[in-house]
């Protein structure tokens, strides 16, 4: 009967056990964007984004708080937060979708994987559709590592630039993420 | 002659207001560390507060203006990253912490885990998934 009962809580508990081992998360990931304009150039920087990846299903998340945006000048960062980005009212970005690509067994070798991301972005409260590619490297030691670039539209966020600034920042902001994840 | 004194005059105050006006445009953020801070917390104090009411937390900790605070705790993980330092403090969670954020080199030497530390920086709130407490620009107080 003890037996039984061992034998029923291993077969119970082993799916949990091979889907846990295929999961994986980051706290320190890193997105960065740039607005290039021949009036001025404006970059920004986020180490301390968190995301989460099942890579037996494909399913990816990631969360970023708007005001962990650090700017080389500080007007530039206090205009991102209170003007553009109403980052006390709206103070957080998300993604939440799928990878295709790139399989769990893969992540276990060396390599270099090439996938397509596609899922919903929302930004200052606005959710969008967004499919795009990016790359999986694992090395050597196993470290796996997921990049990708993309552009994000101010307007399609309802992001209001003043016309007095329009020149200042590009109508599309180029965007690059940094994922250095480790096992759950 | 009166003409010649109101044209320097102006030249001056234009002078004043550009130079003024361009050292505001380059001005850098400020470390946490140079500001006054607000508040002094406990890290497990201030990571339940943003799990009981994330709303309520931001206006306390945030603010609707930046403000520094001082949160007091134990560390649970260093990680130096590229362009810094990443200081762990404990909470109730064994996952989420009070995640604090270095530049590269301010973080005393004598840090190690398990040491009970004081950190000023700029509460950001509170991430989705993993749910730390992210502090930016901080600086120790020793």
């Amino acid at each position: 009967m003890k037996r039984h009962t061992i034998i029923l809580f291993a077969a119970l508990a082993l799916p949990w056990a091979a889907s846990a081992q295929d999961r994986y998360m980051t706290r320190t990931g890193h997105i960065e964007f740039h607005s290039s304009t021949p009036m001025e150039d404006i970059h920004a920087e986020n180490d301390k984004v968190t995301s989460v990846w099942d890579a037996t299903t494909g399913n990816v998340e990631f969360a970023v708080l708007i005001k962990a945006f650090s700017f080389e000048k500080a007007l530039m960062q206090e205009h991102f937060n209170e003007n553009y980005m109403e980052s006390n009212k709206l103070p957080k970005a998300s993604f939440k979708g799928t990878i295709k690509g790139v399989s769990a067994e893969q992540l276990t070798k060396p390599g270099s994987y090439p996938v397509e991301v596609s899922g919903t972005i929302t930004i200052h409260g606005v959710d969008r559709p967004m499919t795009t590619k990016g790359t999986v490297t694992v090395d050597a030691k196993g470290a796996i590592t997921a990049t990708s670039e993309f552009a994000v539209k101010p307007g399609d966020h309802d992001i209001k630039i003043p016309g007095a600034v329009k020149k200042n920042i590009a109508e599309e902001i180029a965007v690059k993420v940094r994922l250095d994840y480790s096992k759950m | 002659m009166r003409a010649r004194t109101w044209i320097a005059i102006v030249a001056v105050a234009i002078i004043l207001a550009v130079g003024f006006a361009l050292k505001e445009y380059n001005r850098a953020p400020q470390g946490a560390a140079a500001m006054d801070a607000v508040l002094t917390v406990q890290a497990t104090e201030l990571h339940a507060a943003f799990m009981a009411d994330e709303a309520v937390a931001r206006l306390n900790y945030v603010g609707e203006q930046e403000q520094a605070i001082v949160v007091e705790g134990v560390i649970r993980e260093m990680e130096q990253g590229d362009s810094g330092a990443t200081v762990i403090l404990e909470t109730a969670d064994p996952v989420a912490g009070v995640v604090c954020e270095f530049a590269a080199g301010t973080v005393p030497a004598s840090w190690k885990p398990q040491a009970r530390v004081r950190v000023q920086g700029i509460c950001t709130g509170v991430n989705d998934l993993i749910p730390d407490v992210i502090m930016m620009r901080c600086g120790a107080v020793e």
